[in-house]
């Protein structure tokens, strides 16, 4: 009995932690996902009034790195942080069709984070 | 690499205490539903050890639920025994009073050879020295031989014997144990005096045990 209740206790508290760290990450994706948004278009790349810039995104992500990595394939988070690396590059060089297309693809990264942290039977099936 | 040698670690660790929490069964004979979880723990817990890419919490979470499944059923199955029958089987009569049962054996798919291979393996050369032959839950088969052909026991021959029991071992390689003491109900006093009696020390003995009908044996250490 005191076997199956410790069980029934630390499963309780696993579940419990699953949906907390769900819901934080679901949190943080997002708040890096509304940063992505309100990066500058390709067109005022060189706007010195940006409201966020890639190196805020870039920094944001990396104080969240190790909280995503607990739960997160090495892959996925890799995948991000070269859509990041790719993305500040085109903003140094100023590549406006490179920037466009690796904000685009930023996006996508981060989205597919975003899909594996959720509960939803794409994710489980 | 270093990340490789602490995730080994930490699984193994983790893998001796979900197994300790589910009980001697998934160590012993098994049943069906011990079989599935300790193979599929087996695979949960190798591949985040060789892909340092995979999380440890991949490895975690899904014996944490393995566990916590086989623990609930397992404590359910106990107090339910419909329960304990859609998990576990019941148990096959493939020989009753002698005779065999071929719809049974068609039923396990079980072959008349293997049935026979299974009883010679028991030291049975016919199926007419079998009284019953039951497949277990856990795939062993037990037979029953019938009366002519059991070995004779001392109750057969009018031989009253005392118990002897079992040997308790008290000293093992040097060091006293307290629980075999316990067990065996036995004083530290009396093992001391024993030892006294033979000229012995604690750190010459390998084992010494004694049954319940007090016959000591010793084994010493050998001397290197």
């Amino acid at each position: 009995m005191k076997i199956f209740v410790f069980t029934l206790v630390i499963f309780a508290m696993m579940t419990a932690g699953i949906f907390i760290n769900t819901y934080f990450l679901d949190e943080r994706v997002e708040e890096i996902l509304i940063m992505i948004d309100l990066l500058p278009s390709p067109e005022s790349i060189d706007d010195p009034e940006q409201a966020v810039s890639v190196y805020d995104v870039s920094d944001k992500f990396a104080k969240n790195q190790f909280f995503f990595s607990i739960t997160l394939s090495h892959e996925d988070i890799n995948d991000v942080k070269k859509a990041l690396a790719q993305l500040t590059s085109a903003y140094e060089s100023k590549d406006k069709d490179a920037y466009r297309e690796h904000v685009a693809l930023l996006k996508e990264a981060v989205r597919h984070i975003q899909k594996l942290a959720e509960t939803s039977w794409d994710s489980i099936v | 690499m270093s990340a490789l040698f602490f995730r080994s670690i930490i699984l193994y660790i983790f893998l001796i205490m979900a197994l300790r929490l589910m009980g001697k069964r998934q160590v012993g004979e098994l049943q069906v539903t011990d079989f599935v979880s300790t193979l599929l723990l087996s695979e949960i817990a190798a591949t985040p050890i060789s892909d340092p890419d995979i999380p440890l919490l991949y490895a975690i979470i899904p014996i944490t639920v393995i566990l916590s499944i086989e623990v609930t059923s397992s404590f359910l199955a106990n107090k339910s025994s419909w329960l304990k029958t859609v998990l576990d089987g019941r148990p096959s009569v493939l020989i009753s009073h002698g005779k065999l049962d071929q719809k049974e054996l068609e039923k396990t798919r079980i072959s008349i050879e293997e049935l026979l291979s299974q009883l010679r393996q028991k030291d049975i050369g016919s199926i007419d020295q079998v009284e019953y032959a039951i497949l277990e839950q856990n795939g062993q088969m037990s037979v029953i031989e019938k009366m002519p052909h059991r070995n004779v026991s001392l109750a057969d021959l009018n031989i009253e014997k005392e118990e002897a029991g079992i040997a308790h071992a008290l000293i093992l390689d040097g060091h006293i144990s307290k629980r075999n003491l316990e067990s065996a109900r036995i004083d530290r006093e009396w093992l001391e005096k024993q030892l006294r009696s033979r000229k012995l020390t604690l750190d010459e003995i390998f084992l010494f045990s004694v049954d319940d009908c007090g016959t000591v044996n010793i084994i010493r250490k050998e001397k290197e």
